[in-house]
């Protein structure tokens, strides 16, 4: 009930507000022979007094506005009623100048029994939350006062119908009428209407639509129409980077370097779109231009390169970038005109290279310190046994040498087989043959191994800038 | 290389053969004082050819010569077992033998010869 009551209002309150704006003052409607209302119950006529009886009649219903309800509030009540053409007996001539003409007019012409005519294409469909205009042709030789427009929500009661009146329409056609309903009433699913127009004369009235059977306007939401942007044609000209990015690149920084010696340079770089164009960019300190040095792949993300030890004669800026297989970056580590420093030191004098100045800290060959080779350790003792077996067969076989002698001299010169002497001599050969076999062997596992676990340096470079390794 | 070719050499070299003999002569009753034999041994084929004998000792000149030594007193049972080999293919030999001390003095003497090949063990008692 309550929004009932304020849906009411709100409608009411808009029409009025139109209503007031379009219609200032009551005007002879369109299409009406008659100049007002006020003018119609003329005295002293034949015609006019059968009309006057009528009238007075009709009068006894006040007004030929609406009012099928008795559940609008009084405010609205009070407001149609204003807006309602009252035949004014007592009207001002000022106020309606065609008023004389009247009468003669009606008194020449025939009687007005007759309703006006009503014409009126039903509306069917409006746009939710949009106003409309509702039109209707309506003629009365008497004139026309209205239509009233009745409006209300699907589905409420007959006694909730809104009353609104149609203003001569802006077209000029006499008899035509319309009514925007504002947007405001049109926030609901359906809506139902008629429409009643009632002559001067207080004949009608003449319906479309009824109360009981009043004209249905669907109500629908608006179609948002999407327009579907056209992708953007890519110009010919313009080479489309594929997704991806550069890759990251982590790289610790080298900081000293030994004069004439190569320099590695590793990086590790991570790119979800691969890796390619590695690079270091190397240069001299007062240089401009930046020489590009690949990097070559290690091994997973790892990549390095060298600088040759001839360009390691000064210091060296470098900084290290890549791209990505699909053109993207570079990714950088230091930058052009922030690259990393690398001091070139002179290992012997300890002292850099360039001209920074002097600095005791530079790179130094000291001896190595011990550290155990068990390899090449047992390496030697293989080539000790080699040469132990060696001599100890060198002398296993002089001996028994030297028994075959006895024993040979002993049977050619005096005519006796010494078979000991003979069998001494052979026990100290097979001696001499197995202390052979195992210097052999000794000797093959010493090269051996002398191969595979190789010498330690004597000496080492220390304080070169982390790039030398050095286990204590 | 050279260390496998030493190797090879030793092992080549550390085995020995057998001396061969054909004639085996048992010498018994050599005196207690004697030190040492001489024995020539005189193929009758003129052309072997004769070695080892000392210019001390009469012999001809295809004899072959030898002097066992031994600690005086030393040998088992007064006995000593000879082995020669065979002179020659055929013909006779006769075996001289003397026995000597340290001063080189003639202290017992035998005589033997047989006909090639000699029976395979001889025997030859010293007076």
């Amino acid at each position: 009930m309550h929004a009932r009551k304020l849906f009411a209002a709100l409608a009411m309150s808009l029409a009025l507000g139109l209503g007031a704006s379009a219609q200032p003052t009551p005007a002879p409607d369109a299409g009406t022979a008659s100049a007002a209302p006020g003018a119609v119950p003329k005295k002293g006529s034949k015609n006019s007094k059968k009309k006057t009886a009528k009238k007075g009649k009709k009068k006894a219903a006040p007004a030929p506005a609406p009012a099928p309800k008795s559940d609008i509030d009084e405010e609205t009540r009070k407001a149609l009623e204003a807006m309602s053409p009252t035949p004014a007996p007592a009207a001002p001539a000022a106020a309606a100048p065609a008023a004389p003409a009247a009468p003669a007019e009606l008194a020449a012409g025939p009687e007005d029994n007759d309703p006006p005519v009503l014409s009126h294409t039903p509306a069917t469909t409006v746009k939710k939350g949009k106003a409309f205009t509702v039109s209707a042709h309506a003629t009365d030789p008497s004139g026309v006062f209205g239509p009233i427009l009745y409006l209300r929500r699907k589905g409420l009661p007959a006694t909730e119908y809104i009353p609104m009146r149609m203003t001569p329409a802006r077209t000029g056609t006499p008899g035509d009428y319309s009514l925007e309903i504002p947007a405001a009433l049109v926030n609901v699913d359906a809506l139902e209407y008629y429409l009643e127009a009632w002559d001067n004369a207080g004949n009608g009235p003449a319906r479309a639509g009824s109360a009981e059977s009043p004209l249905a306007l669907k109500v629908e939401e608006e179609k948002k129409i999407v327009v579907k942007q056209a992708e953007p044609a890519a110009p010919t000209n313009v080479t489309i980077k594929p997704k991806g990015a550069p890759p990251a690149i982590s790289h610790t920084a080298v900081t000293q370097a030994t004069k004439g010696q190569s320099i590695e340079i590793n990086a590790r770089l991570v790119g979800d779109t691969d890796v390619q164009g590695a690079t270091v960019m190397f240069r001299h300190p007062g240089e401009k231009e930046y020489k590009a040095l690949p990097m070559g792949n290690i091994g997973g993300d790892d990549y390095t390169a060298t600088v040759p030890g001839g360009m390691a004669n000064a210091d060296i800026e470098y900084y290290v970038e890549a791209y990505d297989k699909f053109g993207n970056g570079p990714g950088r580590n230091g930058a052009p005109n922030a690259p990393y420093t690398i001091k070139v030191l002179d290992p012997r004098a300890g002292q850099p290279v360039s001209s920074a100045g002097a600095s005791t800290s530079g790179p130094r060959l000291v001896k190595a310190p011990f550290r155990p080779n068990p390899g090449r350790s047992a390496a030697w003792l293989l080539m000790g046994t080699f040469v132990g077996g060696l001599v100890f067969a060198g002398g296993e076989a002089f001996a028994s040498w030297q028994q075959n002698n006895a024993y040979t001299h002993t049977f050619q010169y005096e005519g006796r087989r010494e078979t000991a002497l003979l069998d001494k001599a052979n026990l100290d050969g097979r001696r001499a043959k197995t202390a052979a076999i195992i210097s052999g062997v000794s000797l093959i596992g010493a090269v051996v191994l002398l191969t595979i676990f190789p010498e330690h340096p004597d000496t080492i470079v220390i304080g070169s800038g982390g790039d030398v390794g050095v286990k204590f | 290389m050279r260390a496998l070719l030493l190797l090879a050499l030793l092992a080549s070299a550390c085995s020995y053969g057998e001396e061969s003999a054909q004639i085996f002569v048992r010498v018994d009753n050599v005196p207690a004082a004697a030190d040492r034999l001489v024995v020539v041994l005189t193929p009758s084929d003129t052309t072997v050819a004769g070695k080892n004998c000392p210019t001390t000792v009469t012999a001809a000149s295809n004899a072959i010569c030898y002097q066992p030594s031994f600690q005086p007193g030393a040998l088992n049972t007064n006995g000593l077992d000879l082995a020669f080999a065979q002179p020659s293919a055929a013909g006779a030999v006769t075996f001289d033998i003397t026995a000597e001390d340290r001063a080189q003095s003639a202290l017992a003497h035998g005589l033997l010869a047989c006909t090639l090949p000699c029976p395979l063990n001889l025997q030859v008692t010293l007076h």
